[in-house]
């Protein structure tokens, strides 16, 4: 199963962001099934969280969305009333939970402040069901630890309670952003245990975004590889690794150290050229070894080359060997 | 003979809310020149304390630190000889100086050379690590983490120094650069001779360079060995728990783990410190700390666990 033929919960078509005349995000297209996880990787500058915000109408100023259609559960959202998708339908947790948590608060109180927002819950009922929150994403002693202000708690902790409040809500889909990219290499293993068990659990959608391609290997059904504002290839995680169709995708595999390999990963030449610097051709041109002179005339558009895998790159047929 | 750098049962003890606290507790380590000894740990696990202490910028609580058998006398001498270059080129270079004067800074310190020879040596240095000697007039800030990752690199070179402390060298940059300054960071090693001391919490760039590999938990060292039979062998339970927490790539979706997260309270004093995590700990380890000890028939592979030489199931 794929997420091609998944009826999907959530469908996003053409989505540009810019901020003033420069395009940090260009025609981002994917959609996404509930159960499902998309992982979505990319270097900083590549647009994975603006268009994750992007979706939600949440682009910080002077950004603004300049393109792009929203369907969730089959209906348009037009721009406006992406905002009210927030929480009560799509949630969001973050790399930092800190700064996601009020820090005057106990963690149960803002867990139950949740529910009596979004699920009109009030009183004891709305505390009881905090605590059951707090459980059930593994946070020890629960009851005992809802007392706690944020920055009593370790840093794994803190992830789970800012992963209570987002679920509180009950959304049917979780953007989580780098949300173990801050914890020691044990205590992120243990997150994503919790994401994936929350998710069979719920039947949550989930869009995961990592600038650590093995994490993202970890937990995701389908992977999109985003590149200086665009999408450059997408599809089912495992095909994707072992045969990447855009040169940039295997340069990113080769690049990274892999268990058992005992050498030094391969560097990419170059650098990801910054949003002042983005021509109109293919915007890994400059670093590709595939680069040919068409390469630079027009853009690539990501194109469906079957199985369920999309790629924006001309010579993608001679890409994997 | 004697080790290019040995640590000999360094003991550092920071003021507690409850007493003191052992950041490094007993810690002996030795680095034969052009090694890349790798220091592996999660934080707090007093990897960072470590390195403080061999560069003197902390003073131990008890135990010392030798250079090719003696101690150096202070900051200044042990500057000379070891270098260290930090996890953030962002936070750790003055964005306002140029790169010149950054590369410059500790020729000036140690008042070496006239202003012109410092001037040659900086472009040199420059070259070596791969910056463009002609925009070294510009400041810190206007370079990219990459670039400055090798500022970093080049004023860590200017005193022509043994070894380099690499504190998390490569976790505040992208994937597609990490990969050019290791492969920067190697050749260096090569051309200059050097021997690394390499920090790093990702396991997985520590078994793609190192030649050794010692881990770190609660302040102690809990085992040591080669690479290849740290990665093959581990004989700690918390070794094996880091290899088993290591995100794999293209290996499919994740199984289960089930080890506990670290708990909250303060390392026991009593006992093995990893103890409460341990799925095979007995009423031994919480009575008795295991000491760091070879694994039998082979004296370089050493792990403090009383189940030490029983290999992994």
């Amino acid at each position: 199963m794929t997420a091609d033929t998944d009826q999907p919960l959530l469908e996003v078509r053409g989505l540009a962001v810019r901020f003033g005349a420069l395009t940090a995000v260009d025609d981002v297209s994917y959609r996404l099934a509930a159960g499902r996880t998309l992982g979505v990787v990319g270097e900083s500058g590549s647009g994975k969280t603006v268009s994750a915000l992007a979706l939600l109408d949440l682009v910080p100023p002077p950004g603004r969305i300049a393109a792009g259609a929203v369907r969730w559960q089959g209906r348009d959202v037009d721009a406006p009333a992406r905002h009210a998708l927030r929480g009560r339908h799509v949630a969001m947790i973050f790399q930092d939970p800190l700064s996601a948590l009020n820090p005057a608060l106990t963690i149960g109180a803002q867990v139950a402040e949740s529910l009596i927002l979004h699920q009109g819950l009030a009183g004891a009922a709305a505390r009881e069901a905090a605590l059951g929150w707090l459980e059930r994403v593994g946070l020890p002693e629960a009851r005992r630890q809802a007392a706690f202000y944020p920055h009593e708690l370790s840093g794994g902790l803190r992830q789970r309670a800012t992963i209570a409040i987002a679920l509180a809500c009950g959304p049917a889909m979780l953007i989580a952003d780098e949300p173990t990219t801050a914890l020691d290499v044990t205590v992120q293993a243990r997150i994503l245990d919790l994401l994936l068990d929350l998710q069979a659990e719920l039947g949550l959608a989930l869009q995961f975004i990592s600038h650590n391609l093995a994490v993202v290997s970890e937990i995701a059904d389908d992977i999109a590889v985003m590149y200086a504002g665009t999408i450059v290839e997408i599809g089912p995680a495992q095909r994707l690794f072992a045969a990447p169709h855009h040169p940039y995708t295997r340069a990113l595999l080769a690049a990274l150290p892999r268990p058992g390999q005992r050498r030094p990963p391969e560097p990419i030449a170059g650098m990801v050229p910054t949003l002042a610097e983005r021509a109109a051709g293919c915007l890994y041109a400059d670093r590709c070894p595939l680069v040919l002179p068409a390469c630079r005339l027009a853009r690539p558009r990501l194109t469906d080359i079957g199985d369920g895998r999309s790629t924006a790159c001309i010579r993608q047929g001679e890409v994997a060997a | 003979m004697s080790a290019l750098l040995a640590v000999e049962r360094l003991v550092k003890e920071f003021r507690g809310r409850g007493g003191p606290v052992r950041a490094v507790d007993d810690v002996s380590l030795a680095v034969e020149p052009g090694e890349v000894v790798a220091l592996v740990g999660e934080s707090g696990c007093g990897k960072t304390t470590l390195a403080r202490l061999i560069l003197a910028l902390e003073a131990p609580t008890s135990g010392r630190v030798l250079l090719a058998g003696t101690a150096p006398a202070g900051r200044k001498r042990t500057a000379r000889r070891i270098q260290l270059v930090f996890q953030d080129p962002f936070g750790s270079l003055n964005p306002r100086l140029s790169a010149a004067r950054i590369i410059a800074e500790p020729l000036a310190i140690h008042r070496l050379g006239t202003r012109r020879e410092r001037g040659e040596r900086v472009a040199a240095l420059a070259a070596a690590v791969g910056l463009d000697p002609a925009q070294l007039g510009r400041r810190a800030r206007a370079f990219s983490g990459g670039q400055r990752q090798r500022i970093a690199i080049a004023r860590a070179l200017a005193l022509d120094p043994e070894i380099l402390i690499l504190d998390e060298p490569l976790s505040a940059l992208d994937v597609s650069v990490q990969a050019q300054v290791l492969q920067l960071l190697l050749a260096l090693r090569e051309r200059r001779r050097l021997t690394y001391l390499f920090i790093s919490h990702d396991l997985a760039v520590v078994e793609a360079v190192a030649t050794r590999v010692a881990v770190m938990y609660a302040g102690r060292i809990v085992e040591e060995a080669s690479r290849d039979a740290l990665f093959d062998d581990p004989r700690h339970p918390y070794t094996r728990l880091l290899l088993a927490s290591i995100p794999r790539l293209g290996a499919g979706k994740r199984r289960h783990d089930t080890a506990p997260e670290p708990p909250r309270d303060a390392p026991r004093w009593t006992g093995c410190a990893f103890a409460p995590r341990c799925a095979r700990a007995v009423d031994r380890c919480r009575a008795e700390t295991p000491a760091l000890a070879s694994v039998a028939g082979t004296p370089a592979h050493r792990a403090a666990c009383h189940f030490r030489d029983e290999a992994a199931a």
